[in-house]
Parts: C-alpha cells; structure tokens; sequence
C-alpha cells in the first residue's frame, strides 16, 4: 500500500504554527504566584509536641500579621494607632531627612536618569518603564497620560497635546514634595521619579528579582542558589545579624542592614548592590525587616503552641508575641553604640607609640584575659591554621557514625595531628601519625564556625578601625566570638586593633609586589649599572621578611 | 549508465580505487547492517542523525537563554514548574551559566563538528574519491560508537549537583577547576571534561581514516588536483585535528587531575573561594591560570577551522554544481584553505589580547590573524568569480550556498574588527563577538550544511526533498538569522558583555531590553521555522521522489553510484579524466564533462 | 521568476540593512533611550580611546567598501544570471591576474590596518608606558581588587604607600583624578594594580575603552587617563558624573552581579575625597 504524500498539505499547517508565534509578539510574561512556608524547624518542633497538624494555625497568624509575598504588609495593632505608628510607611516615618535627600539625590543622578532626560527635553511618550517600580508607571500612566503627546486617546478621538510648561489642577494628582502652586506639569513629571520611595510590594518584587535565590522566598537562606555557597546565605528568619553597629544579640538598625547593601560582605558571595538607588535598598531593608520580624514570631508561636497543652493559639498570644517583635526592632536605633568613641589616628602617631601599643595588644592577643588566640590561633591564621585551636572544636570518634556527612562537606570536621610537649609529632606503631577527628562548633544558624584568617587581610564587616573595635567590644551576634570581658579597656582594644591591622598589613600583597620589584630592579642595577650605587636602597629591603608577630615596624616604614 | 571504461580496468582486491564486485554478497542482519555497521554511509548517516538531535536539544537552550535575556528572572515556560518550584518558575543564575556553557558545548562538539566531519566527512570521502569505503570501516565504526559514552557524560553532567557544568564552554580556571567556585564545577565539569575527551577520540580516529583514505584510495586517475574542494577540505580539517587535538586532550587531562587529583597546573596560590582555600584543602597550587588558555585556543582556535573549512568546501561543490560553472580558480582555492590550516595554528592568542598575556605576543598574534583574513577574502572572491557568468539554477542546495556566501561575507568582515588590538579591547567579550561567531558558525557552517543535506540527500536516500517547502525553509531561515544575529552587532558596540544573565540593573544596558526582546522574537522563529526541514527531512525519506544517479547532473564521482549506493559503493570500476568542475564544458553538448566521461578514445 | 526576485530582494534588503544600521543608529528597535546611551559605543573620554575610535572608523570604511563591493556583486550575479535561458555559461577556470589582483589589494590593506595600530597598542599596554622620562616606575594611584562578585578599591593613603594604617577601601565606587593640573595630555595617567582573590575577572570601563582580566596569582600594572576636555563635554549635559565598570569575564553564577562605577575628579576635588575618605576611615559613623 502506498501513503499519499503529505508535502501539499504541510505549509499551510506550519504557516498556522508560525502565526501564533507571530502573535505572541506582545508576549509580557509574568511569574508564578509565590507563597510563604513555615521552616523546618517549625515543623520538627510541632511534631515533636505532637501538634503538626496545627501548623495551618501558625500560618494563618502569619499572613493576617505579615501578608503574602504578593502583598506584604504589617498588621496594624491598637498599639502601633496608639503611638500614631504605621510600619507599613515604613519610608514616611521612619526615615531621617538626610535619608530622604540621599534617596531623592540617587534617584535623580542614577536610577531615574533615563527617566528624567527624556522628560527634561519633554519626550514624555518616551518615557521607558522603570524596573521594580510597579507603583510609580501606575501613576505615570494614570495620572501622566496627557502628556503622552502624539498618542490617540481612548475614545479614538483626536491625539491629546498638552503643553508641560502649563501648570496643572492639584487636585487631580499628589505629588509628594509637590509645592502647591505655580507647579507645571514637566515638575511634577520630575518630582514623581526623584521622589520615588518604592512600597512594599515593589520591594518584594525587587527582593524575588535580586535575592530570592540565595536568600528564599521567607528569607530562610535557602534558596536554590543558596545550598552551593559558603558561607551559607544569611537566615533573617533568626532575627540576628552578625555586621551590626549595636550591641551582641540586638536587631539590627535600618542603617546596618543598608550599609551591607552597599558595601557587600565581602569575599562572600554576597555582593554590593550600591548600583540600586538608596531608595531602592531602604525598600529591600524594608522588606528583609519584614521577612525576619515574620520569622521570629513564627518561631515564637511554636514555643508559645508547645507551652500551651491545648494546641490552640488565642489571639491575645498572637497579639502580644507580635507586639513584642515588633518592639525589639523598632526600637533598634537606641541600641546603637560605640557612636562617640575617639578613633586613634594612628596615621598621625608616632613610631615609638604604634610599637608600644602594637606590642601591647599582641601581650592581650597571647593572654588569657582577651583569650583571642585561642580561637584565631598564635599566628592569627584562625580557621586556616594548620593546627586547630580547641577552643573551637570538640573530639569526635571518626569510627562512630554521628558524622554529619552535610557538615562534613561543608568543612565542618578536622583531623588535628596529635604533638608531645617538644611539639614532635606522635605515632603509632607502624609509624602513622596519631590524630584525632574534631567537630567544629555551629554557630547559630548551623554553620561551622570558621575563626577570621587575620593574614588575608579580609575583614567581612568592614575594615575601619571602628569596625574592628565593634566587632571586638561587643563579639559578633550569633557566633562563638564574645563581647569583650569587663576587664578589658577601650584602650586595650584598640591596641588589639592595632595589633590586628598589623597582622594583616605585614602579608599585604601589594607591599610584598613592590618590595620584590624593587628588589629585582635593583639586581638588575647591580648586574648592568655602576656598582656603588646599589647601596641606597638595602635599609629599605630589610622589613618585609619579618612577619607577624615579632616586629612592628611595618607600621613605622610608613613614615 | 553505460560504462565506457569497463574494459580498461582489472577489477579485482588490491587495486585502488576498484570496486569489489562479486564478493560479500551475504546479507547482513539488521543489527550489523544499521547499527554495528561498518559501511561508512550508514556511519554517516548515523552521525547526522546524532547532530540533528542535538541541534535540537542545543536550539532549545539557546531558546531558554534567549529567554531571559528578553524577559529576565520571569516565568520560564514549561521547564519552570519542573525544576523551579520555588522561585516562581524564573530559573536561577546557575541555571543560565549551564544554559550558555551547555549550548555552546553541545553545538560545537556534538552538532557542527561531528556534522561537517562525521556526517559528511563519512559519507562523501569515499564516494568523492571512488573507493568502495574508508581505508579502516571498523576504526570508522569505533568512531562513531565513542560519541556515545560522550553523550553518556553530557548526561551524567546534567544529573550532578549544580545541574551542569557553568564555567562556559571554555571551561577557563580557577572557575572550573575549584569545586567550591561555581555550583557546575562541584562534579558536573569532570563529566563534562570526559565528554569533551571521547568526542576528542571520536575525532582522531575519523580523522586518522579520512587522511589515510584519501591519500591512499583514490581511484586510478584521480590525482589530488582532481579532487573536489570538498574532499580537500576535508582531508585540511582532519590534519588539523589529527595536530591540534592532542594537545586539547592533554590539556582536559590536565584540569581532570587538577580537579580530582587536586594537582595544581592551574591552581595559584592564595585563592579564597567561597571561603575555601583550595590549598588549606590539600590541593597543589602555584599554577597559572593562563596556561590553559594558551591550551585550550591551541586546540580551539583551529576547531573553529575545522568548523568552517569543510562548509567552504562544501559551499563550493555545490555552488559549481547548481551554478552550472566550473569554481573559480581552483588552485587558489586549494592553496587558501592550506594557508588557513597553516595560519590557523599560529593566531590563537587573539582570543587572549584582553587576557593579561605579554603585550609583545599580542603584536605577533595581531599580525597573523590579520594575514589569515586574506584566504577567506581570496575565497570569497573565488565564489563571485564562479557566480560571474553562470546560469544560476536556484534550487534549494543553491539557496542556502547563496546564504553561506551572504553570511561569511559579513561574518568575516567583522572578523577585522577583532583582530584590530585596540578596537578588540573594547568589543573583546561582547556581543560583537557573539554575532561575528555566530554569523561564521550559523550563517556559515549551518547554511552549508543545509545546502549539503539538500543536495546530497537524493545520494543517501535515493529521494530528494521537496523544493518548496525547501524554498519556504531558506526564505524564513534567512531572515530570521539575520534578525537574531545582526542585531547582536548593535547590543556589541553598546557594550553588551556575553555571559550576563541579567544586565538591565546597568546604566549602559538598561535601554538595550526592546532590542533582546526582538532578538527573542527571531530566535523563536529561527526555532520553529526549522520544522518545516524536518518535516521535509523525515518526510521526503520515505515519501519524497525518487531519482536516478545523478539528479542534478554533477561531474564528481559520487553521482556515478547508485542512490542510494549499496554496499561497495560503485557497482562499475572507474578511471578519472580530468578535474570535478567541468561544468559548460564547449567540446560536449551537454551541459556537464564527468570526472569519469572517456571522450578523447571515442 | 518568484525565487529569483525573492532572493535578490533578500540579499539587497541584506546589502541595505547592513549599511543603514551602521549610518543610522537610533532606530525604533532601540526603544527609547536618552542622548547617553545609543546603540552604538558610549562617549569616549580617555586619552587613548580616541586612537580606539579612529581606528573603528578607518575599518569601517574599508570594511563597508569591501561589503558593497561583494554583497554588491553577489546580488547583482543573482539577478542577472538566474535568468532561464538555453546557452551555457561562460567556461573559465579563473583567471590569473584577477587572483593576484583579489590578493595585493586586502593583503595591503590589512597591513595597513596591521600596522596603524601598533603603536596605540604598546601605547595602552607595553610596560614603558608607565614609567616616567628616566625609566622610574610611576606611582600607583589605587589597587584593584576582583573577587566574587565585587569590585574593591584599595588606595595608599595619605602616605601613598599600601600596607600601612592610613590605607582605605572604597566598594563599588572608583574615584581617580582627573590630572588636570599635568599640562602635558600623555602624562594624565593613573596607575592601577589589578588583582584577583578568587577567579578570573576582567575589569571594564566603557567610557574609558579599557578591558582587562583580573588573573589570580598575577600582579597587572594598568593605566587609565582621562581626557579632561572630553570628559568635560560628557559631564555638560549628564547629572550623574559617574560611568560603569563591569565584569568582563565569566565569574561565576553572579557574573552579571559583579558591577562598580568609576567616578573622575579634577584634581582638587580628589583631594578634598581623600581627607573624605581618610577621616572616614577613622570616623566612628
């Protein structure tokens, strides 16, 4: 049997397919709906109580507290109506006047630039839409419309032309920052973009755009990206923060959260983000702030669920647990310290004095009253040292099977050879050297905790001398590093300081490449230049073989 | 077809170029016959089967890139629900890095280069040269069967953690070699480096037998300025294999051992990456990152010849045949496309100006890659020359040879741009270079192909495809090719970096969106258009017309067999008379002289 | 007949497109955009790019007259002998002279091209070109520091040595100054030390024509000047006085994260940014 041949009918069938494709011209994706969840630990614990099925009580309270990632927003309570609080503005009454300048000022110079060239030479038609800011082409187009000049209007009547220069009715629309009269259209046009503060929604847009997939959809630090990086993505859902300018455990000010934005932490994965206007990241500060209030009362209501036998949650309990959260972070600014110490300007002080006081913290670094080296180790190596420190870590039985093999991965185990008293190595009888397995302690998010490797030169939370100090004075928010003790004076830390700064500088690569250049010049001068010149430079070769610890005047050269 | 030579040749074992008549008349089993076979068509057939199948899987990731690119971090149609469920179905950053790393992989090592050489590398050589098949048949086999432990590992890469490997095809260290750099090279780059070697073994032992083939069994009369470009092209793209892909294999054995033996060819001291020291985790290191560049665009740099000198010599064979003109300068043709091989080996740091590299070898590499634009332009020049004066006959084979030309011609010229040192810094790694490779690459190489699959398929199928759906399929290809890749110049010279998943946030990107989105639009469109080939291809195979030997009236030996020919190939002995393009030829009536036509003893 | 018009038109509506595109750049495909950003290469304001530039536009013109003439040539070959008739075609297997002739011609004008450029090129990266009248190393303004995915700018201080306690970091933001008090145009360089903590990167300014990897274990010595003049031109009619840096070379999943902005200041101004800097390196903010 033959098949008749199909070649007459196929183009008219394919020509029907590329047609649709044709169509699909105007084609404006949108994404998926997300919604929250409840962690893990949420759930392990209602089980262990025996109250998992109650966990659709938690995420009721949640979203009225906190809404969906759709439309976030905060619960107002008779509190906040009392105190005359409205967190969902969150920008309007919260922020400082030199914030707001600073959010008008980068709008105009970076984000809105596009924007407010095209309305300056009055293409208003032209006026591309801003990313992330839903609200604000919402407005643009409603309220902005006539001065689409060219374009048909609805009705199909004749294009709409209006003059920019013309001043405009008030009343028609609300231009924050607006002066009441006098105003013409082409300012208003203007003022909309500097003034743009994006609302909640928009932010959480921006945050499923920038960080969702590192940080997850409820801010748990487990988003796909999230699993492959070290360390991981911070979990806000904790309410703790480590690079913060307030005292250990508190939350974080608004500005602590905005200078990570800025700066990134660096050498993480965690990048800066300093090309988003100030706006722009007031609003991600907003919605983060959001995500860990969330989360804190999530995990406040399963204790709150434990406690009570019933496995009822009554709406005071809700009420008063998202009182109390909210209170901790609102009140964050009070807790802001160090903010009238005098920082040593140790670039104005004399050798003599930076020996001193260098010499000085490194007598605090050894000692056990500051006890640093018990963690960041003799040398200031930390978790890279080829030793250890115990402090850090406890002895495990490698036989056993309680390895974690996820922490494992993560670098969470250390085999440390064991030394007799001369520092020899000890061995077995068939002369393998004897080690032990140790575990490293989790800070609290689960992470192994990995001391800072002094000698790179890498300080995460910023490497000011402030930075330094606050992260010595008051240890860091969820890990194992402590305030300082009592017995420890400002000066005392700002001799670690000094003593720390010097750790790093005495590795500094750029130093070591310009020492060795030098030096090669120099050789080179020997071998081809006159001889009696190449004395000159021998007293300024000398420093850069000491490291570390026993000498300080690398400080002292740069005089 | 009456044989005029029968009488001349003593047929029989032994003699070059002679059929083997009477013998191995035993059927084969299916399985012997279709999938162990040692026939060099069915290889050939095989390996185009292979090619089209990951045209079609490396078409769809340029698809999801191109994605996007139009519409960033938005809900990825069909692949979002399976794979990302939490982000709203917008696919994550690593996911893009596999996107581009996998498409770029899959359609130069499993589309472009087992297509040109092994489909029609396999298929032809004999055919061209009148040997009754390759010199080794089982060596040819085993060629074929290593790409599918690579295809093996392509997969495997997929099912690691990370979804794949993410350091681009180039697989430039530290990125690839430190597991903690990237989410792909955790295990996904090992996999992928073990593919890259098979397809590397794949390509040595085809290209072993094409040499050997074609220097040692072509039929009598048949001198090496008698054969067609395509035969000389090819035989240029197996020698530079056969030299430049030791020297990739060394250098993939090379990160293996970095990345599992933890050695450090390539690894320097102090690296933090993600808060691991590779050399705290007991790896080796003081390495050199650029050591594998100056490697691996040994190998590459030629690749890329191997890319797109069979086209041209495909291009030519067919545009002489439907020209219905001898090609123009023949020699000149020969010589530039040696010149090219030769040149190709002494350019490759200009994929490096940017690198870091000794300034001074930047100079050395800018003068050479200048020279080598001159056989391309010479050639160039050659194909208007044969057009000049035809009698163009605009079959299907004819117009994707006329897009080839099209398409080289600004391909190559925008080729200048990059090779101009302080232009290439600036346009180094930007779309610019994405347009021009893809001009060469799709606008080329792929035009050729298709042109080739036209007009050889009466060859391999005893059928030929349809001329109008052909012709629709050429008319929509061309546009839209243009439409995707020309527009890419733009986004180049606005100073778009390729690799960037998601480039808006930038100053001098934001405005570039409507364009991608138009991009997008094309490439869409490039996709779906191709349905009406494949329509065409698995159609015409079974229901297409069926012609003789020679439909189109072409010299070269190949036309001389059967279609399909059987097995042996030639069921005639041969001898050759004269070169492969005597087309227009005065002293006969006919339009066409075959390459085996006696006139002088009639 | 439709086949042949067809094609001719195609590879015409090619031979057009391809010139119009280059002559015309703000077209309706672009979308919007305001005068800074086109479709064509942003304003050039280093002392160099100009050279850059130049030489685009001497290829440019040599490129586009060999475009015309081939796709001329392949366009008009298609029109006029797709035409049916019965003779056949001209029987020639090429032609000597032509050969040489389609050989000199680009041979020469790639040489041409090889060699203008020579000199730019060991202008913008040979070793002697940071180094002052008596073969002195110039002094390095600023260490660059590429790492996933941030850009970390790290100057001297005050005492214009690293490694000591007055050095400061900038993140994202790289100042440099203009030179504008150096009367003398090729001796507004800034040098920079170009570095990588982790993989490759490669640092790129647009505006400034500059691209370069950042190779771990490797030490680079770059410069960059800037042209005041043109910069000032720039600056005329933009608010914000800052251009981008980008990433360059394949980072990582957050490649297209790996963003910075180069800021230029005349001179005194970048004085004023480093007691900024200085006091704020020691401020208690």
């Amino acid at each position: 049997m033959r098949l008749r041949p199909l070649t007459s009918r196929g183009p008219f069938v394919l020509a029907g397919l590329l047609v649709g494709v044709f169509a699909s011209c105007d084609y404006d994706p949108g994404h998926a709906d997300l919604s929250f969840g409840l962690s893990e630990t949420t759930m392990a614990s209602l089980d262990d109580v025996g109250l998992a099925s109650s966990s659709p009580q938690v995420s009721g309270a949640l979203t009225t507290l906190f809404g969906t990632p759709q439309d976030p927003h905060y619960l107002i309570t008779g509190d906040m109506l009392d105190e005359d609080e409205n967190p969902n503005l969150a920008g309007e009454f919260e922020l400082t006047e030199e914030q707001w300048e600073a959010i008008a000022r980068d709008n105009r110079s970076r984000r809105f630039l596009r924007q407010l060239d095209l309305i300056a030479s009055e293409r208003f038609a032209e006026v591309p839409e801003p990313l992330y800011a839903g609200d604000l082409w919402a407005i643009w187009t409603r309220d902005f419309a006539p001065l689409h000049t060219g374009e048909a209007s609805e009705d199909g009547g004749p294009a709409t032309t209006v003059d920019p220069a013309s001043a405009f009715p008030v009343d028609d629309l609300w231009v924050p920052g607006l002066p009441e009269d006098g105003a013409t259209w082409a300012e208003a046009a203007r003022l909309l973009f500097v003034q743009w503060y994006p609302s909640m929604r928009e932010s959480a847009e921006m945050y499923r755009a920038q960080c969702l997939h590192c940080h997850g959809v409820d801010g748990g630090g487990n988003g796909p990206t999230g699993e492959f990086l070290e360390p991981r993505p911070r979990d806000y859902r904790l309410g703790k923060f480590k690079w913060i300018a307030v005292e250990n455990g508190k939350r974080p000010r608004r500005q602590d959260l905005v200078n990570i934005l800025m700066q990134g932490a660096y050498t993480t994965a965690m990048p800066n983000f300093a090309r988003f206007s100030s706006g722009q990241l007031h609003g991600l500060v907003d919605y983060v702030r959001l995500l860990a209030m969330r989360g804190e009362t999530e995990t406040r209501l399963v204790l709150e669920m434990g406690d009570s036998d019933s496995g009822d949650l009554p709406l005071d309990t809700i009420q008063s647990t998202y009182s109390a959260v909210w209170a901790n972070w609102r009140d964050a600014d009070e807790n802001y310290v160090a903010a009238d110490v005098v920082v040593p300007r140790w670039d104005q002080m004399s050798v003599e004095d930076q020996v001193t006081r260098g010499e000085h913290g490194r007598e605090l670094f050894m000692g056990t009253l500051a006890n640093c080296f018990s963690c960041h180790g003799m040398d200031g190596r930390g978790a890279d040292a080829p030793n250890l420190p115990i402090s850090l870590a406890e002895v495990v039985d490698a036989d056993d099977h309680e390895i974690d093999p996820e922490y494992e991965a993560r670098g969470g185990y250390r085999w440390v050879e064991l030394k007799d008293a001369n520092g020899q190595t000890l061995t077995d009888a068939e002369g393998h050297a004897k080690r032990d397995l140790y575990r490293i302690k989790p800070d609290d998010w689960g992470n192994p905790s990995m001391p800072r490797n002094f000698t790179q030169s890498i300080f995460r939370g910023g490497s000011r001398p402030i930075d330094l100090y606050r992260r010595i004075k008051y240890g860091i928010t969820g890990t194992i590093m402590p305030a300082a003790e009592a017995g420890i004076s400002d000066g005392d830390i700002w001799d670690l300081v000094i003593y720390v700064k010097t750790l790093a500088n005495s590795t500094d690569l750029a130093r070591v490449y310009e020492h060795k250049r030098a030096a090669l010049a120099e050789l080179h001068e020997a071998e081809h230049g006159d001889a009696g010149h190449s004395n000159d430079h021998d007293d300024d070769d000398d420093d850069d073989d000491h490291t570390d610890t026993d000498t300080n005047d690398d400080d002292a050269s740069g005089h | 077809m009456s044989d005029p030579n029968a009488s001349s040749i003593r047929p029989g074992m032994g003699e070059p170029g002679t059929t083997r008549t009477s013998h191995e008349h035993h059927e084969l089993g299916f399985i012997r016959k279709y999938i162990f076979s040692v026939d060099h068509k069915v290889i050939g057939i095989q390996f185009m089967l292979l090619g089209l199948v990951f045209f079609v899987l490396g078409g769809l990731f340029a698809m999801a890139i191109r994605y996007q690119l139009a519409w960033p971090w938005e809900s990825m149609p069909v692949i979002g629900d399976l794979l990302f469920p939490n982000t709203g179905q917008a696919i994550t950053p690593e996911f893009y890095t596999m996107l581009f790393t996998m498409h770029g992989t899959i359609m130069i090592f499993f589309v472009i280069i087992p297509l040109l050489t092994g489909a029609f590398g396999n298929f032809l050589i004999p055919l061209m040269i009148g040997a009754p098949d390759m010199a080794f048949p089982k060596l040819n086999m085993y060629g074929f069967w290593a790409m599918i432990p690579a295809v093996g590992c392509v997969f495997m890469s997929f099912l690691q953690p990370g979804g794949g490997p993410g350091a681009g095809w180039t697989a430039y260290p530290p990125l690839s070699t430190i597991a903690s750099a990237s989410p792909g090279s955790l295990s996904a780059q090992t996999w992928w480096l073990l593919a890259l070697t098979w397809v590397g073994f794949s390509s040595m032992m085809g290209a072993v037998n094409y040499v050997t083939t074609i220097v040692k069994m072509r039929a009598p009369g048949l001198t090496m300025f008698r054969m067609p470009l395509t035969v000389w092209a090819l035989l240029i793209a197996a020698l530079l294999q056969l030299f430049a892909l030791p020297v990739l294999t060394a250098a993939s054995m090379m990160q293996i051992s970095d990345r599992v033996f933890q050695s450090g060819f390539f690894t320097p001291t102090n690296l933090v990456i993600n808060q691991i020291n590779p050399e705290g985790a007991g790896a080796a290191a003081g390495g050199q990152p650029l050591l594998w560049q100056h490697l691996f665009w040994f190998y590459s740099h030629p690749a890329v010849y191997i890319m797109v000198v069979p086209a041209m010599g495909l291009a030519s064979d067919i545009l002489s045949v439907h020209a219905r003109k001898p090609v123009f300068g023949y020699k000149p043709m020969v010589y530039s496309m040696c010149s090219i091989a030769g040149l190709g080996f002494i350019v490759w740091g200009h994929h490096m100006f940017a690198s870091g590299m000794n300034p001074a070898l930047g100079m050395t590499f800018m003068v050479a890659t200048m020279m080598i634009a001159l056989p391309s332009a010479i050639k160039v020049f050659n194909w208007l020359g044969t057009l000049w004066g035809s009698r163009i006959q605009l079959t299907t084979p004819m117009l994707f040879t006329l897009g080839f030309i099209a398409m080289f011609i600004i391909g190559g010229l925008s080729g200048i741009w990059m090779a101009a040192t302080p232009v290439d810094i600036y346009i180094h790694d930007t779309y610019i270079i994405v347009a021009h490779f893809h001009y060469i690459v799709f606008g080329g190489s792929v035009f050729a192909l298709f042109g080739a699959i036209y007009h050889w398929y009466p060859k391999m199928f005893g059928r030929v495809m349809n001329e109008t759906l052909g012709k629709i399929h050429f008319v929509g290809t061309f546009i839209f090719t243009n439409g995707v890749f020309y527009m890419m110049h733009q986004l180049g010279m606005a100073g778009l970096m390729r690799r960037t998943a998601d480039p808006y946030d930038y100053e001098s990107y934001a405005h570039l969106q409507p364009l991608n989105v138009f991009i997008t639009i094309s490439a869409f469109c490039l996709f779906v258009w191709q349905i009406f080939f494949v329509w065409n291809f698995f159609h015409s195979m079974f229901w297409g017309k069926r012609v003789g030997r020679n439909p189109w009236n072409a010299c070269s030996l190949e036309w001389e067999a059967p279609s399909p020919p059987g097995h042996g190939n030639f069921d005639s002995p041969l001898r050759v008379y004269r070169g492969p393009y005597e087309y227009a030829d005065p002293s006969v009536e006919e339009d066409f002289l075959a390459q085996t036509r006696d006139i002088e003893s009639k | 007949m439709l086949m042949r018009i067809t094609v001719t038109l195609l590879m015409a509506a090619l031979l057009v497109f391809g010139l119009v595109s280059w002559a015309d750049y703000d077209f309706w495909l672009m979308g919007p955009s305001p005068s800074h950003y086109t479709w064509w290469w942003p304003e050039e304001m280093s002392t160099l790019g100009q050279h850059a530039d130049n030489l685009f536009w001497l290829i440019m013109v040599m490129v586009t007259v060999m475009f015309v003439i081939t796709m001329g040539a392949l366009t008009y070959s298609i029109w006029k002998f797709s035409a049916k008739r019965q003779d056949k075609a001209v029987f020639s297997h090429g032609s000597h002279k032509l050969e040489l002739l389609w050989t000199a011609i680009p041979a020469a004008m790639l040489l041409v091209i090889a060699f203008s450029q020579m000199s730019t090129f060991a202008a913008m990266q040979f070793d002697s070109s940071m180094e002052d009248e008596n073969g002195e190393e110039l002094p390095v303004l600023c260490e660059i520091w590429a790492s996933q995915f941030d850009w970390r700018f790290r100057y001297p201080g005050r005492d214009g040595r690293f490694g000591t306690n007055d050095d400061f970091e900038s993140a994202y933001e790289l100042v440099i100054p203009m030179r504008d008090r150096e009367p003398d145009h090729d001796k507004k360089k800034n040098i920079f030390l170009l570095r990588s903590r982790d993989v490759l990167h490669s640092f790129f300014v647009p505006h400034l024509r500059f691209k370069r990897d950042a190779v771990p274990g490797m030490t680079q010595r770059i410069w960059l000047g800037v042209d005041d003049e043109q910069l000032a031109e720039i600056m005329a009619d933009r608010e914000d006085k800052s251009f981008d840096i980008i990433c360059a070379e394949l980072c990582g999943w957050g490649h297209y994260k790996m963003s910075g902005r180069v800021r230029v200041l005349p001179d005194a101004e970048y004085e004023k940014w480093v007691d900024e800097m200085t006091a704020l390196q020691f401020g208690n903010s």
